[in-house]
């Protein structure tokens, strides 16, 4: 019985400890710079870069999954998106992100808005 | 679990609630009995169809009919509600983004606040509607197992929604909990008092023909004061 009450404090709480650890998570970010948001209606999402190298290294990727190659060597814009019609850039990143999200079965699908627009995140940005 | 429940299952559910609510219409069409009912429905458009759209119309506007007028407090119950439970579905920001993505289709979008205060009204109308439920002595005695089905069922994607808008430590199941009521919310409408979401175009249209053909309404341009 006592083993119980015991197993059952440990696991409440680590239940409780997880959302202290996801506040305070040290992972390098970088902000999205285009498209220009002027009015946002969400929290603006910091992008795990370096993480993301992991992840595309673990699917066989490349930066060309994310970066196109130029005659003036790689450019730093997130694929096609310069390319779009100004109302569609915002769809264009939703889908391309997710895209690769579903494809790998790995990251947030797109009615995940806020693991991507996460306020928490966005605040210690800010700071 | 995300990409099976925003998938098959969500076309599933969408496929019951477009063809389950087409079926109810076309058999509540079906069902109409020009002879029993005398009503001669396929006469007189000129007179009907302005009929039925006024019926329509007027029990769409808060105190619009005399209906509404007699129980102020269940008509402001149900404006609260349906207000939001129509504009909030379609132009929260979460669904036009998604709409987009699947169809490509961009719909204008509700700003946060705004879709925060009509789904807060929305919740409190179904609250009134549940106390009003408790106590109207007339209600008690009709209370039925789905009128409390029917109520937690619309009560569940709105709570989860704005639940999921607040962004808590328990995002990711507030969000899972939203996409799987509002299912059950588009699976159970065509079976269930849910289904007036059609039907009460139709039975409004209905009775406003009955009106403007035989009962007098037409010489008082549509509208007739009962
Ligand atoms: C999963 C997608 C993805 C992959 C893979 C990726 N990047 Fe990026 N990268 C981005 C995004 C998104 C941005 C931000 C674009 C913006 O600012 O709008 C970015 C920005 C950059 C920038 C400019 C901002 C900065 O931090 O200096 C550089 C340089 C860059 N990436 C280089 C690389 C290189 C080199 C690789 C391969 C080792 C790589 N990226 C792989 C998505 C990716
Ligand atoms: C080429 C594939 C690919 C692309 C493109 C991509 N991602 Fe990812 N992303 C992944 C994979 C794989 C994971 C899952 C990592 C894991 O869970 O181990 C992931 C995880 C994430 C996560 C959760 C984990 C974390 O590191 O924060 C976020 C948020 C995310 N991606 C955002 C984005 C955004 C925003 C974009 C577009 C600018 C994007 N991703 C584009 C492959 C991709
Ligand atoms: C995979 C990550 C990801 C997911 C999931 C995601 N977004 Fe985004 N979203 C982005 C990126 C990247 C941008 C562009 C840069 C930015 O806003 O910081 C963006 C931009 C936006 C913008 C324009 C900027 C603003 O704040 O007004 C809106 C609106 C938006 N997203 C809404 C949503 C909604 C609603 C959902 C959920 C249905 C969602 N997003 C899901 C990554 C994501």
């Amino acid at each position: 019985m006592r083993k119980i009450v015991i197993c059952g404090l440990v696991m409440l709480s680590a239940c409780l400890s997880v959302p202290a650890i996801a506040v305070a998570d040290e992972v390098e970010r970088i902000p999205i710079t285009f498209p220009e948001i002027k009015s946002p209606e969400l929290p603006p999402v910091f992008f795990t870069h370096e993480k993301h190298m992991e992840y595309v290294e673990r699917l066989k990727g490349d930066c060309t999954s994310c970066h196109v190659e130029t005659e003036e060597g790689m450019s730093p814009d997130f694929l096609h998106i310069k390319k779009q019609p100004a109302d569609k850039q915002v769809a264009y990143i939703h889908a391309a992100c997710t895209d690769c999200h579903a494809k790998a079965n790995a990251g947030p699908r797109l009615v995940e808005c806020r693991t991507c627009h996460d306020r928490q995140v966005a605040q210690a940005q800010a700071q | 679990m995300m990409d099976f429940i925003t998938g098959p299952l969500f076309a599933l559910s969408l496929l019951i609630f477009v063809g389950g609510l087409g079926l109810r219409v076309i058999l509540y069409i079906r069902g109409l009995d020009a002879k029993l009912e005398r009503v001669a429905y396929n006469f007189h458009f000129s007179r009907s169809i302005p009929g039925a759209l006024v019926s329509i119309g007027k029990w769409l506007i808060p105190g619009g009919t005399a209906g509404w007028r007699k129980q102020p407090v269940a008509a402001a119950a149900f404006f609260l509600l349906h207000v939001g439970a129509i504009f909030v579905p379609l132009f929260v920001l979460g669904h036009t983004v998604l709409l987009e993505d699947l169809t490509g289709i961009s719909l204008p979008s509700l700003p946060g606040e705004l879709a925060d205060v009509l789904t807060i009204a929305t919740l409190c109308g179904l609250v009134l509607l549940v106390a009003r439920r408790l106590t109207s002595p007339a209600l008690r005695q009709l209370n039925s197992c789905q009128d409390w089905l029917v109520l937690a069922v619309t009560i569940l994607p709105f709570f989860t929604g704005l639940m999921a808008s607040f962004d808590t430590a328990s995002y990711d199941t507030w969000c899972i909990l939203h996409v799987l009521s509002g299912e059950l919310f588009l699976i159970l409408a065509p079976f269930t008092k849910l289904s007036h979401i059609a039907l009460y175009f139709m039975s409004r249209a209905q009775l406003g023909m009955d009106y403007a053909i035989k009962r007098g309404g037409a010489t008082r341009g549509g509208a007739f004061p009962w």
